[in-house]
């Protein structure tokens, strides 16, 4: 093993692997990949804490990536793989600097409808990939929030899904097999490309969600659903947010399967009127999705929903009408991005904070959980929408604050925290989409306790030299505890 | 853009709950490197860094952002407004105050404070497609405003328009002495070029409408349209005539119109971008074009707010021209797709664009401005 070599040999290096014109090292080009969208704020009042990777590499077949990998494992250099950067818990910050692989230039899809799965590199969009399958009459999906944007290698490597969960379930659901590179450079390929196997351990699982700590994924075969031509929207709005509550688990519990079951409440109400929508006011919402093959049975279905929500004394609106239905729905996906609007508009720019919460709970906590962490947010003056994916018991909490002070930025990483110790406290998991990263690493252990353990044992043996994206997931030993703290400090 | 302006619209990209990253939707310099400092994300970040004085103007930093194409995909798409093509805009600005203009752009910057062209063609030419023969009055209610791309570079689609505005029986002069609009200017962050500004561009060419007595201005080209229409105004130099593009006026003047000749053929349109997701203007091409006789119109999967780029705009074109020519056959493949044989525009610059890159590629199809559709189709 030697040392990590200087700045021109390492580029020198990498341009031997993969070419002069797939290989960035200048400040301009690196900057852009220092940062989450967190820290990027935070910079805006912090200059220093910028983490520069040393280079950025855009690999165009598995084999370049291989090279890549036993190069930095002979020199300790760490790795970030990279899909379209959209993750929200600071997966990608490259807090030990290293070779970010941006993987967008290994985008090619090969549609097998005929066997129901897909065959896609891990930087083909879910966007392209869903247009591709949708030609064919066929679609992956979960959706998550950002798909016009996101890769299946981000998806994969984060376990996303979305609004459709509840009907469809996540991407762990469809992955069927995996091509990887392993920290040393060893391709591996887990899980085969059939629907169903019993054949030995499900590696191919360990890899989902695995934020890119154990190996480069660079092909994704994925099962495929038949699309369903039929979606009928309905938004029904309720007087409280109880009523709306109520409304979900009865939907539920008549056995329906609904293909969304979102809940918003007021505020989020307020923002979509904001944003252009003449929605009835209430103290919460629901927003259903219906989708199938046969328009009798879709419709069926929702006017089901539709009677359990006004029975609930609940007012819809979009039944009639699937134009305004798709407005809703693109409406929702900007939820978070349009909480800014709610804020008293500045007299001069400023830069406005999310600290996110995305917890999973047992259905049956979910009102307990919603009531308790808005009055948390009242006695803490927080102010922050709460949505999220009843239907599978995804809560969603967006607290927005300015973080000029370090005291302003304590409150809100306090609020985050107790928010996440709440859900733990009532059975549920810190995170049901957007994952751990650098931000929540820190509560990782109470989730697991014993079994956090058992996954730094694994990451030891696929990754001994601890190359792949450091300081993430709480697998280097100590958790990387609060790094925010530690920088208003030393400030 | 004022700083706190500029300022506004980084927080807005900075403190959106996510620096979302929806802009990589769709954006034709990061489908082409692939790299993240080419993408409106990266550029909105290295923006804010510039703003702040952490990150020293440079030439590195000037080539990422002369290489985006101003197609505005990312202002359509980003949830919280910021607009990253404006903000593109102003830095290219800033970098050019700070010597940081690409060679390439101030020669043709240079030349337009000259010859007001930035083809680096002699002023004394610029007439030079006016067909032989043709007599126009010294006062009209119309204006014909060609532009540099058509009286320079596409000269027989100018003397169509006559044509066409002729055969119309609409009773239109020309300006005495037509100056560029100063859309290649504005475009390329050189609001002042050796001297000259846009603002004394659009004071000039106004003081000539005034002089025909016009009480509108017609324009083919979509660059001239937001210049004319959007620009200048921003600049205070209100237009006091009416600014239409030419599909606007056909569309309103659509009686007059007598294209009722020729078979059965299966169109598409392609957006500018100019004309379409920065002007808003969508509908009045497409009314024409379904309006015809025979005509099938067929729609791209990307069209309107989400139509791709023909990848000429922002001066991407000239510094860029095989990248460029890249970004048009993606277009060119998608109205393959569709089954059309021919592609509709209302643009010189992505006639010419998509032409020409049809031609290279073999790609079979045919590209022509809606102008040329209608004459040929007139009778
Ligand atoms: C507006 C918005 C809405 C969102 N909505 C949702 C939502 O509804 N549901 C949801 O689940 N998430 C959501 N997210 C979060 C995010 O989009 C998802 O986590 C997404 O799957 C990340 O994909 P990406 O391509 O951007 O991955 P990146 O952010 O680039 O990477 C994510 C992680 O995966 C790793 N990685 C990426 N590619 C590979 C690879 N090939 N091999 C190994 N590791 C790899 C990275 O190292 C990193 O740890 C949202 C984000 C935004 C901005």
């Amino acid at each position: 093993m030697s040392s990590r070599p200087e700045r021109r040999e390492l580029e020198r290096e990498l341009a031997g692997m993969v070419g002069r014109e797939n290989v960035l090292t200048e400040e301009a080009d690196l900057l852009p990949y220092s940062a989450d969208h967190f820290l990027r704020g935070l910079q805006h009042y912090l200059p220093k804490f910028k983490f520069l990777p040393d280079a950025v590499v855009t690999p165009l077949e598995t084999s370049q990536v291989s090279r890549i990998l036993r190069f930095a494992s002979l020199h300790r250099i760490p790795v970030i793989p990279r899909g379209a950067g959209t993750s929200l818990a600071g997966q990608l910050i490259p807090v030990e600097g290293g070779i970010v692989l941006d993987l967008k230039k290994m985008n090619r899809i090969e549609p097998r409808v005929e066997d129901r799965m897909v065959v896609a590199g891990p930087g083909a969009t879910y966007a392209e990939l869903n247009r591709e399958l949708e030609r064919r009459g066929y679609f992956f999906p979960p959706e998550p929030g950002s798909a016009m944007a996101c890769t299946v290698g981000g998806m994969v490597s984060t376990n996303a899904s979305g609004s459709g969960a509840v009907k469809y379930g996540a991407t762990r659901n469809y992955v069927l097999s995996l091509e990887v590179v392993l920290a040393g450079g060893e391709v591996v390929r887990l899980g085969r490309k059939v629907a169903k196997s019993a054949s030995g351990y499900s590696l191919k699982d360990l890899f989902v969600g695995s934020e890119g700590t154990l190996g480069v994924i660079t092909e994704i075969t994925l099962r495929v659903e038949p699309y369903p031509p039929i979606r009928r929207t309905t938004m029904a709005v309720f007087p409280s947010l109880e009523g709306a509550f109520e409304a979900a688990m009865e939907i539920l519990g008549r056995g329906i399967t609904p293909a969304s079951l979102e809940l918003l409440d007021e505020l989020c109400l307020l923002a979509l009127n904001m944003s252009g929508f003449s929605l009835p006011e209430g103290k919460g919402a629901l927003l259903l999705r219906s989708d199938g093959r046969y328009r009798e049975a879709v419709e069926g279905e929702m006017e089901e929903m539709v009677r359990a929500c006004r029975g609930k004394g609940a007012e819809t609106v979009g039944v009639e009408d699937e134009a305004l239905g798709r407005r809703l729905w693109e409406a929702r996906e900007k939820i978070s991005a349009s909480l800014t609007k709610l804020l008293p508009s500045p007299e001069t720019p400023r830069l406005v904070f999310q600290a996110s919460v995305d917890v999973g709970l047992p259905l049956s906590k979910m009102l307990e959980y919603v009531r308790r962490v808005k009055a948390l947010m009242e006695e803490r003056g927080i102010m922050g929408v709460c949505f999220g994916h009843v239907g599978d018991g995804n809560v969603h909490i967006g607290s927005t604050f300015v973080p000029e002070s370090p005291e302003q930025v304590e409150r809100a990483r306090r609020f985050q925290e107790e928010a996440i110790r709440l859900a733990l406290s009532l059975g549920g998991t810190l995170t049901a989409e957007h994952g751990v990263g650098l931000w929540k690493a820190p509560y990782l252990e109470e989730e697991h306790g014993y079994a956090l353990e058992l996954m730094r044992s694994l990451k030891r043996l696929l990754d001994p030299q601890g190359i792949l994206n450091p300081g993430k997931m709480a697998l280097d030993g100590i958790p990387r505890v609060a790094l925010m703290e530690r920088w208003w400090e030393e400030k | 853009m004022r700083l706190e302006e500029l300022r506004t619209k980084i927080n807005a990209c900075m403190s959106s709950s996510t620096a979302c990253g929806l802009c990589r939707t769709q954006c034709p310099s990061l489908e082409l490197w692939g790299v993240e400092s080419r993408a409106p994300r990266g550029r909105m970040a290295l923006c804010a860094h510039l703003l702040r004085g952490d990150l020293p103007p440079s030439n590195t930093v000037a080539e990422r952002m002369f290489s985006c194409v101003l197609c505005g995909n990312c202002d359509a798409v980003c949830p919280v407004g910021a607009g990253p093509s404006r903000v593109i805009e102003a830095a290219r600005e800033r970098l050019r105050e700070r010597g940081f203009l690409p060679p390439k752009y101030g020669e043709r910057g240079g030349h337009v404070a000259r010859e007001h062209n930035p083809y680096l063609e002699p002023h004394a030419s610029r007439l030079s497609w006016l067909p032989p023969g043709l007599h126009l009055p010294g006062k009209a209610p119309l204006v014909y405003f060609a532009g540099c791309t058509s009286s320079y570079r596409e000269k027989e689609l100018a003397g169509k328009v006559v044509e066409l505005l002729g055969r119309m029986g609409l009773e239109f002069t020309l300006l005495g002495d037509e100056w560029c609009c100063g859309s290649f200017l504005l475009r390329t962050g050189q609001g002042e070029a050796d001297g000259a500004t846009v603002e004394g561009m659009a004071r000039h060419n106004l003081e000539e409408v005034g002089r025909r007595g016009a009480r509108e201005v017609v324009v083919n080209c979509p660059g001239c349209y937001r210049a004319w229409k959007s620009d200048y105004p921003e600049l205070g130099v209100e237009p006091e005539v009416g600014v239409l593009h030419l599909v606007q006026l056909l569309d309103r003047e659509r009686g007059r119109l007598r294209a009722e000749r020729g078979g059965e053929v299966r169109v598409t349109y392609h957006d500018p971008c100019h004309l379409g997701r920065h002007m808003g203007v969508y509908e009045e091409p497409r009314r024409l074009l379904s309006s015809l006789p025979g005509v099938e119109l067929v729609e791209m999967p990307r069209n309107r707010e989400n139509s791709w780029c023909c990848g000429s705009g922002g001066g991407f074109r000239a510094g860029y021209p095989d990248a460029s020519k890249q970004v048009a056959k993606r277009r060119l493949e998608e109205a393959r797709e569709t089954g059309a044989q021919v592609l509709v525009t209302a643009c010189p610059f992505c006639l010419r664009q998509l032409r020409e890159t049809a031609e290279a590629f073999g790609l079979g199809l045919r590209v022509v401005d809606l102008v040329e559709f209608l004459l040929e189709r007139w009778g």
